[in-house]
């Protein structure tokens, strides 16, 4: 019978393509005898699902995962004043190149 | 013909940009780099790709998402950056060990919850922004953004079996980290101890599977 080790590796394998048949049968034998691993492949299929919806989450048009949540989270990261002061800068200076830069103070240190 | 939405209109004035998607390209970048700066740095040379790339805006997607596009490809560039400089340090050490730690609890997760669902959501989080940044990467590809394995391969420069590695490891140790710092909190119950206790029906706390 395959290693624990060996069997958690295709565990988390087959959640990326589909493995061998020799692989399959083997893999079923272990986790049919080894809670432990049964185990294993149980939460890496939870931690898989908990990842989509952390991604739905934040997504262009993120859906609605739950009935409490609002469009107005008061945890939500955002970005911060000063974040978005820098990249307001930033995209003024592209937007406009050729503009004249701002009109010094000639005065100073005038004759 | 549609009447073009409010965000369309904003597109055609890049002045409106920061405003109008700063906090949504902010939330996608930080959701997957776990690093503010980081973040915000995507944030900006996205913007900036889309200033140049303006022309090639048609309209057929919501500028939202025609500009998540763009972002997507800017931290995939970040990721293989990182994983060229990570030394392969990443890949033994404490990591090792409890990326092999054995699970001790059967989780419960109630799909009812959605207070505690959300909790469990910032509690993984919490765990990613642990995950070494050349794992993390492979991982948020795979399983957050649904990327093949194939396609990894060529994006960030690795072979099968090293992507395959990584998954694994970033899988294992994650598991843990939310067995730790989540699960182990009363929200789950011991392995190897008989489902049924000795009053009829079920424990109290525990949730039908």
């Amino acid at each position: 019978m395959m290693s624990c080790a060996e069997a958690r590796r295709l565990l988390s394998r087959s959640r990326d393509e589909r493995l061998a048949l020799r692989l399959r049968v083997g893999l079923r034998l272990h986790v049919l005898l080894c809670q432990f691993c049964r185990n294993f492949g149980e939460q890496v299929q939870v931690v898989g699902k908990i990842a989509h919806e952390v991604a739905a989450e934040h997504a262009a048009e993120p859906e609605r995962l739950d009935p409490l949540r609002t469009h107005e989270c008061h945890d939500e990261p955002r970005l911060s004043p000063e974040a978005r002061a820098r990249l307001e800068a930033a995209l003024r200076a592209h937007h406009s190149p050729h503009e004249p830069p701002v009109a010094q103070d000639y005065d100073a240190g005038g004759p | 013909m549609s009447v073009p939405s409010a965000s369309a209109t904003a597109m055609l004035d890049p002045s409106m940009w920061v405003s109008e998607f700063g906090d949504l390209l902010f939330r996608f970048a930080l959701a997957r780099v776990r690093d503010a700066a980081v973040a915000e740095e995507l944030v900006q040379e996205t913007l900036l790709a889309g200033l140049e790339g303006l022309d090639r805006f048609d309209g057929r997607s919501s500028p939202a998402t025609w500009l998540v596009g763009i972002l997507r490809h800017k931290i995939a560039d970040h990721f293989r950056r990182l994983v060229r400089q990570a030394d392969e340090s990443d890949l033994d050490d404490d990591w090792e060990e409890r990326a092999s730690m054995a699970p001790q609890y059967v989780w419960r997760v109630d799909p009812a919850n959605a207070v505690e669902r959300r909790q469990l959501r910032r509690a993984f989080e919490a765990c990613l922004e642990h995950l070494p940044a050349s794992l993390r990467a492979v991982f948020v590809l795979r399983e957050m953004d649904d990327v093949s394995t194939e396609k990894i391969c060529r994006d960030l420069g690795l072979t099968h079996s090293n992507v395959w590695v990584r998954l694994y490891r970033a899988r294992s140790a994650l598991r843990a980290c939310l067995e730790q710092t989540w699960f182990a909190d009363g929200r789950a119950r011991p392995l190897g101890r008989p489902r049924r206790t000795r009053s009829r029906g079920k424990a109290p706390g525990e949730v039908a599977p």
